[in-house]
């Protein structure tokens, strides 16, 4: 994830306190500011007040699940371009679908490769970096 | 007077057509479904009534309330309607005698009648639709009372006692039943529990286990030495067995409670066997054992993750019940209609009577468990699974001592309609996004 530029601010949600350090030592590993919350409301509170420009949410988490989060994030303006990727433990398809119906642009199955979640989180703000400069 | 001709075998015969219409909903109705509109109008109906209501026990309230309404389709009474939903909910002991026939159905938990007052404002509703008489009829599971079903009849004269005796037996009927299904609506929250479990409880800590390894093993968190590292790599060979053990395992059980669901794309086939073919290269050459492949591109549709676990698992086990020196071949080919994968090994064969029971869960064979060949038996009914879910078929062809070939045959054009329903054999079809 070499290519990422100038530290894009990242938010991670995981309720499971190793596996959310864990992906914050692999993002700041590839250059990104990592904020980490705990649970379904805070991540919600949190990407409000600094509008990231990914967010990686666990599906299962106390207060809101990842899902609820996601559709919250997508009715609001300041937070509908926020970049998604929802983690799971489960392998149900249904629950796949209900994370892409709510906006989530990507799907993670836990144990997942580290590899495979550097390429999906860089490419993901890769796209949206180049879309804010294209506005801008 | 109507009321004369209505001899006592057209009574009969009205009981009887009750309950056979209720057994018919009860065998007939899928498991969660609503029970209770079905037989409010298989006995409303059946039994001449007009009017009737179902009066929920709501534990957390401790009150009976009515949600569900039943009415003769010549009856027009939505005041009728609207009073049996909203007024009246009332605790079992309400000491208020408007409620006596329901509250002393329910303490006596038996089949009571009473006749309906004519008088005051509930009175005319009871003028207006010909009511003359109610019965109420208490529905439990076991000692558990669920509620009552409370019917309206328009005939002046008591029920008989043959008509109460039959409603006895009809309400016993339905609590068998709602018993019945309330302990398979257990049995499956604690298999979706169970699913949970295996989910979440074991897959989150690999999360960490195979993620924290990653980053000890690429030396991001400092230099390892080289005996650090072939122990790290243990440590991952493991936690990665253990991983395809949580998979299987789920994927077994999802077959069990049909909600596992097969993707539908198109791809080619000799592609996933190839790549499996590649990954199982190391094993075989560790264990001395030659592996060939000669597969034809054939394109089909279905899911082509879970077909390249069906080649894994073929071509592991080949590898496993064959000695050094032996061969495994991949086979690979298509005729436009159909795909057929042979995998063939020179190993050590199956009795025949290994080979009926081959694709049970957790079935081992006597020399597997001999030469403690490691596995749980898994792996075949797997195969069997995602095979039947394609549509497809396997065979086996073997001879002890000789060597043993899977063959299985697949629709390239993905599986037929109607093909891998729940209640076939646990397997759902989606469309791939």
């Amino acid at each position: 994830m070499s290519e990422i530029g100038e530290r894009p601010l990242v938010l991670v949600a995981d309720d499971d306190e190793d596996v959310r350090e864990l992906i914050a030592f692999r993002l700041r590993r590839a250059g990104c500011e990592v904020i980490t919350v705990a649970d379904g409301e805070s991540a919600l509170q949190a990407a409000r007040e600094s509008t990231p420009v990914l967010v990686v949410l666990d599906v299962m988490m106390p207060k809101l699940t990842g899902v609820e989060v996601t559709r919250a994030l997508r009715e609001d303006d300041p937070t509908r371009e926020i970049a998604i990727i929802l983690l799971t433990a489960s392998v149900e398809e249904e629950d796949m679908q209900r994370g892409f119906e709510a906006g989530a642009d990507e799907y993670l199955r836990k144990p997942f490769a580290p590899r495979e979640l550097g390429e999906v989180v860089e490419a993901l703000i890769r796209d949206r970096t180049s879309a804010r400069s294209r506005r801008a | 007077m109507f009321l004369r001709d209505v001899t006592g075998r057209t009574r009969r015969n009205e009981e009887r057509r009750a309950e056979e219409a209720v057994s018919r909903v009860l065998a007939e109705t899928e498991r969660g479904e609503d029970l209770i509109a079905p037989i409010m109008a298989a006995l409303g109906e059946n039994l001449r009534w007009v009017h009737g209501g179902f009066w929920e026990y709501d534990e957390r309230r401790g009150v009976l309330c009515s949600d569900r309404v039943w009415r003769a389709p010549d009856l027009d009474a939505p005041e009728l309607d609207r009073m049996v939903r909203e007024d009246f909910v009332f605790g079992p002991e309400d000491p208020n005698p408007r409620f006596s026939l329901w509250t002393g159905a329910w303490s006596s938990r038996e089949v009571r009648w009473a006749p309906v007052s004519q008088e005051g404002p509930e009175g005319r509703l009871a003028r207006e639709a010909g009511i003359r008489h109610a019965i109420a009829i208490p529905v439990q599971s076991g000692e558990r009372m669920l509620g009552l079903l409370v019917f309206a009849s328009r005939r002046g004269e008591p029920p008989q006692e043959e008509r109460l005796q039959a409603l006895r037996s009809i309400a016993d009927l339905i609590g068998q039943v709602v018993e019945r299904r309330n302990a398979e609506l257990e049995a499956e929250r604690m298999k979706n529990d169970f699913f949970a479990l295996v989910s979440h409880e074991l897959r989150t800590p690999l999360t960490s286990i195979v993620g924290y390894l990653d980053i000890v093993r690429e030396e991001e968190a400092g230099e390892i030495n080289d005996e650090q590292r072939r122990f790290l790599g243990v440590i991952d060979r493991n936690a990665r067995r253990l991983q395809r053990l949580v998979g299987d395992l789920l994927f077994v059980a999802q077959v069990e409670a049909g909600t596992l669901a097969l993707k539908s794309g198109e791809f080619d086939l000799g592609e996933v066997a190839g790549n499996a073919v590649d990954a199982a290269r190391p094993r075989a050459e560790k264990q001395g054992v030659e592996l060939r492949s000669d597969a034809d591109s054939v394109t089909m549709v279905g899911d082509g993750d879970r077909l390249g676990q069906l080649v894994d698992n073929l071509v592991s086990n080949a590898i496993k019940f064959t000695p050094a020196n032996g061969a495994v071949t991949v086979r690979l080919r298509g005729d436009g209609e159909e795909a057929t994968l042979e995998v063939s090994d020179t190993g050590m064969g199956i009795s025949s009577e290994d080979q009926a029971h081959l694709f049970n869960r957790f079935y081992r064979t006597d020399d597997a468990e001999k030469l403690a060949i490691p596995g749980i038996g898994l792996g075949l009914s797997i195969c069997k699974a995602i095979v039947d879910g394609h549509g497809g078929s396997i065979a086996i062809e073997s001879e002890e001592g000789a060597g043993t070939t899977f063959r299985v045959r697949l629709p390239v054009g993905g599986a037929p309609p109607g093909n891998g329903q729940p209640a076939g054999n646990g397997v759902r079809q989606v469309a791939r996004r």
